[in-house]
C-alpha cells in the first residue's frame, strides 16, 4: 500500500500544475488592477439605471435581499457595478443581510456575514453595528449551531483586532464569544451525560 | 515553518517577511509575484475540498482579489500564511452560501464531475476516492497540515478550534485516510 500522505501531496502538486500559467497571470493581473475604472461614464450610467430598477424592486420587499432570496443575485451584481464606480465597501450591505438572516434565526450565517463585513471594513461605525448585532443575536439552543457561532465569533474578534482603535468593541465581542462557548459546553455536557469524555475533535472554541 | 523553493519567488514559499512587508507597503510587483504562486495553491485547495475546476478557479480569483484589497490589514508580515488561508476559507464559504448551498459543506466530493473522472480515470484516483470519504472538516485539516504544512496553532486560528483539538483532529483525519487506503487497497494488490 502506498503512503496516503505522499499521495495527497502528489495530488496537490498535480492540481497546482494543472492551473495554466496564462490563467494565473490573467487572474492575478485582474486582481491587482481591479480598482481602475477607465469607462467611468458608461459604468456610472449603468449603475444609475440599475439603481432605478433596484429602487423599484426594493419598494416591493420589506427587507434587503439576503442569501436565499430571489433578489440576492441581483444585489450582488449591482454591487459589482458600484465597485466599478468606486463605492467598493460592502460592509454595510453585509451587515444589513446579517440583520435579516439573524431575524430568521440563523445565527451562524449572520455571524459569517459579520465576518465578511469586517473583512471589508474596520470602520468604527461598521464595528459598532457589528457589535450591536452580535449582542442582540438570539442563539438557538442547538449545540451544532452554537459551535458554528463560536467559530464565527472568533473570526469576528480577529477581524476587529487588526484595527488599533477597536479594542473596546473587540473585548465585547470576545466576551460574547465566551458566553456562547460556555453555553455550548453546558449543552454538550447535558447531552453527553456525566462520565463520558468529550470528543476533543468536535468541541467548540475556547477563545 | 519549512520553506519550499519556488522559481517564481525568491526565497521560496511561504514568502519571506521582507517580501511580504514590501507587498504590504504598496509594491504591486512583489504582491503580484506572491499571488502568482498563491493562485494555483488556492485552486488546488478548493479542488481538493471538492469544488469542480471552474468553480475553484473563480473562488480562487475572488480570494486573491480580497487579498489585494485587504493587504494593508495584515499587521504582522510573519502572519501572512495564516492571513491568506483565513481569506481563502472565508471566500469559499461566502461563495457557497451565495449559491444557496450549505455553508462549509463542500458537498461535491472530489472527482464527482464525470468529465473530470474520465480525464483522470487512474491518475490520483486512489487519493481522490479516499478524500471523498472524509468529512469536509477532516479534508480541510489534513490539507492545511499535510500539504500546506501549517502548524497546529496556525490551523487553529483558521478554523476556530483550539490548537490541542486541531492536533487530535489532524491525527484522527490522517488515521482515517490510512484506514480508507487499507480498506480499498489491500497489500496484496
Amino acid at each position: 500500500m502506498t503512503n496516503p500522505i505522499d499521495d495527497l501531496r502528489a495530488y496537490a502538486r498535480h492540481l497546482e500544475t494543472e492551473v495554466p500559467g496564462e490563467m494565473t497571470r490573467l487572474r492575478v493581473e485582474r486582481a491587482l488592477h481591479a480598482r481602475p475604472r477607465p469607462r467611468r461614464a458608461l459604468v456610472a450610467s449603468m449603475a444609475a439605471a440599475l439603481l432605478t430598477v433596484s429602487n423599484v424592486a426594493m419598494a416591493q420587499v420589506a427587507d434587503p435581499a439576503a442569501p436565499g432570496d430571489a433578489l440576492y443575485r441581483f444585489d450582488r451584481a449591482y454591487e459589482r457595478i458600484t465597485d466599478l464606480v468606486g463605492e467598493g465597501n460592502h460592509a454595510s450591505e453585509r451587515l444589513d443581510e446579517a440583520g435579516v438572516v439573524a431575524a430568521r434565526g440563523d445565527a451562524a450565517t449572520a455571524l459569517e456575514l459579520v465576518v465578511e463585513a469586517l473583512t471589508d471594513s474596520n470602520g468604527a461605525a461598521d464595528v459598532e453595528r457589528a457589535r450591536k448585532l452580535i449582542a442582540d443575536l438570539e442563539l438557538s439552543s442547538n449545540s451544532e449551531s452554537l459551535d458554528a457561532a463560536v467559530a464565527a465569533l472568533v473570526e469576528v474578534a480577529k477581524a476587529v483586532h487588526v484595527s488599533d482603535d477597536k479594542q473596546a468593541a473587540a473585548q465585547l465581542i470576545a466576551d460574547k464569544a465566551k458566553d456562547v462557548a460556555d453555553a455550548a459546553k453546558t449543552l454538550k455536557d447535558d447531552a453527553s451525560g456525566s462520565g463520558r469524555p468529550e470528543d476533543p475533535g468536535s468541541q467548540g472554541n475556547r477563545p | 515553518m519549512s520553506r519550499s523553493p519556488h522559481p517564481g519567488l525568491p526565497g521560496g514559499w511561504p514568502p519571506d517577511i521582507d517580501l511580504v512587508e514590501r507587498a504590504r507597503s504598496g509594491d504591486t510587483e512583489i504582491l503580484g509575484a506572491i499571488l502568482r504562486v498563491a493562485f494555483p495553491k488556492l485552486v488546488a485547495f478548493y479542488r481538493g475540498m471538492g469544488l469542480p475546476a471552474p468553480e475553484a478557479e473563480d473562488v480562487a480569483s475572488e480570494a486573491i482579489e480580497g487579498m489585494v484589497r485587504n493587504i494593508r490589514t495584515l499587521r504582522e508580515p510573519g502572519a501572512f500564511e495564516g492571513w491568506l488561508w483565513t481569506i481563502a476559507r472565508n471566500r469559499v464559504r461566502t461563495n457557497l452560501r451565495r449559491r444557496g448551498r450549505v455553508v462549509y459543506e463542500l458537498d461535491s466530493p472530489p472527482g464527482s464531475d464525470p468529465s473530470e473522472l474520465a480525464i483522470e480515470a487512474e491518475e490520483h484516483r486512489q487519493i481522490r476516492v479516499a478524500l471523498a470519504q472524509l468529512s469536509p472538516k477532516d479534508r480541510e485539516i489534513l490539507w492545511l497540515r499535510e500539504v500546506e504544512q501549517l502548524t497546529h496553532e496556525e490551523i487553529a486560528g483558521r478554523i476556530g478550534m483550539g490548537a490541542g483539538a486541531v492536533r487530535v483532529a489532524a491525527l484522527r483525519a490522517r488515521r482515517r485516510l490510512e484506514e480508507i487506503y487499507a480498506r480499498t487497497h489491500p497489500v496484496s494488490e
